[in-house]
């Protein structure tokens, strides 16, 4: 999975959300603007994998929610990259 | 910039934007849309019609589809077969041999002589309805039909889709010549074969496009700013490297006596001397401008590099002479005044290695012994002209890129790419460092240890 759907993935963590919102969050909390070609490559991949889901009937503006299988899948991203980033850093303080 | 972003969402996939074509058109109301959203727009379109996960399988299924469709398109073209004859010359002579050939083929291959040819066998049918007979004649010789010879031996070639045309017009081309060079052999080829190497060329080629298209759009995909750096730098060289100046060349072929005489015409043409009188000959301003930068001796030193004096040892006798000049900077099309220079200065020199030859001939023949009582007129080898002109020299028509320069091209592009992604990858890395240092308010992800 790439940066794209981690970040999509971390947004829908805090709640239910449409494009436009996606993409302010994510420039929010990451400091990157996920531009709508990428945005929207990575809700098609995550709606084909089941990890997302969309919201209620049929809109232009289409809130997604995460699902039970894309929970699970973040966190076990986040555990991994926290493992990583937990290695990482106790070999930066004994450097 | 909306809009345009709304044309590209319409290169999308039609199921892609049947299912997420209004929510993307809503998103880009509410968001706007940058230059670069046009970008990654194109991007995510073009991802949405190679629906594939890998890029080693995208570059695997463009380099196979290139692959096909060049195959297919080469095996749907006719197939030509390639008709060989053989004439062997009598006498031991090459440079008399080579006379001999050179005057069969002046008889053989006149235009009349292919005309009636492609007349009475019906040849070229589909080119004869779109050209005149005259064009079709000229490609005939041109492309299809050749006379090569090698030593004693000299191979007729032609290439036809039909194989028992192709055999038939080889083989009578074949014996046409032996007749007119008085030759006692003529030999055909068991059976036309069939012109191979295309079909593999084609796909090969067709390969090679789908990698470098599946190799580009990875570019896109993966390093959006970095492959802006090397499209541009790209098409900037490619603008610069067309409009360098290019190199026109004139060339001529001198039919001559035999081995001293060839010597003779290189010598006349590297002759220091005359090469200075025609570069400051008046009515010829031929290196005009740099005259005035450059001393002499380098000047005459370029003009011996321009001058390529050659001899096939397969043809004895048939001396090969070209003169290139390269022409102005920046020119957008054929540059006819250098075009004309370069023809002139060649044939200026045909007629000084003419003249050089005829006046070292009337010197010998003034001090050697007169011809035997009844020796009829022309059979005296002092009679036959010493060099002859067979092609005269030609207008330059398709100049040539100056392919010394390619390389520097193809190194300054790289090396502007490579800065830029380096500055790119320097920027990101201050960028990162900046923002572990000052870790702002609005949530971002620390990097301290959990």
């Amino acid at each position: 999975m790439s940066d794209a759907t981690l970040l999509v993935l971390s947004s829908l963590a805090g709640g239910d959300k449409h494009g436009y919102a996606i993409m302010e969050d994510v420039e929010a909390f990451a400091g990157k603007r996920l531009g709508p070609g990428t945005l929207y490559g990575a809700i098609g991949r995550l709606e084909e994998c089941g990890w997302i889901a969309p919201v209620g009937p049929r809109d232009r503006r289409q809130p997604y929610r995460l699902t039970a299988a894309g929970r699970d899948y973040l966190e076990a991203q986040v555990s991994d990259i926290g493992r990583v980033l937990k290695t990482a850093a106790q070999r930066l303080n004994h450097a | 910039m909306k809009r345009l972003a709304r044309i590209v969402v319409l290169l999308y996939s039609p199921p892609w934007r049947a299912r997420y074509g209004e929510e993307l058109e809503a998103l880009i109301e509410d968001a706007g849309a940058r230059w670069t959203d046009c970008f990654d727009l194109l991007k995510g379109a073009l991802m949405s019609h190679l629906r594939v996960k890998s890029w080693v399988t995208a570059a695997i299924v463009c380099a196979a589809a290139g692959l096909a469709v060049a195959a297919g398109i080469a095996l749907q073209a006719p197939a030509r077969y390639i008709a060989r004859s053989e004439l062997v010359l009598a006498g031991s002579d090459p440079y008399q041999r080579s006379a001999e050939l050179r005057n069969a083929e002046s008889q053989v291959l006149s235009r009349s002589r292919l005309n009636e040819m492609v007349e009475r066998d019906g040849l070229y049918p589909a080119e004869r309805e779109k050209l005149p007979l005259e064009d079709v004649v000229q490609r005939m010789r041109e492309k299809d039909l050749s006379v090569v010879p090698s030593g004693a031996r000299v191979n007729v070639t032609f290439t036809y889709p039909s194989a028992e045309s192709a055999r038939r017009v080889a083989l009578e081309v074949a014996r046409d010549l032996a007749v007119a060079a008085r030759a006692p052999e003529v030999s055909e080829a068991a059976r036309p074969v069939r012109e191979g190497g295309r079909v593999v060329r084609s796909a090969a080629l067709g390969a090679a496009i789908g990698l470098a298209a599946a190799l580009l759009a990875m570019s896109l995909w993966r390093w959006t700013v970095a492959s802006l750096w090397i499209l541009s730098f790209g098409l900037i060289f490619l603008a610069i490297y067309a409009s360098w100046p290019v190199l026109y060349m004139s060339k001529s072929t001198l039919a001559v006596r035999d081995a001293r005489e060839s010597a003779a015409v290189r010598q006349a043409l590297q002759d220091r001397f005359w090469l200075n009188r025609l570069i400051v000959r008046p009515n010829l301003h031929l290196y005009e401008a740099e005259r005035r930068r450059q001393p002499m001796e380098k000047l005459v030193q370029r003009a011996l590099e321009s001058t390529q004096i050659t001899e096939s040892p397969d043809a004895p006798g048939m001396v090969r002479i070209s003169f290139k000049l390269r022409g102005p900077a920046f020119a957008s099309s054929q540059d006819d005044a250098t075009a004309r220079l370069t023809q002139s200065v060649l044939r200026e020199m045909i007629i000084h290695a003419m003249e050089d030859s005829v006046i070292r001939h009337r010197k010998q023949n003034a001090s050697a012994p007169a011809p035997p009582y009844g020796m009829p007129a022309g059979q005296h080898p002092a009679d036959s002209p010493p060099i002859t002109v067979v092609d005269p020299a030609s207008l330059p028509d398709s100049p040539d890129l100056d392919r010394s320069s390619t390389g520097y091209f193809a190194a300054g592009a790289a090396i502007l790419a490579a800065i830029g992604f380096f500055i790119r990858r320097r920027k990101r890395r201050i960028n990162g460092r900046a923002a572990n240092q000052e870790p702002d308010s609005a949530g971002r992800i620390p990097m301290e240890p959990a």
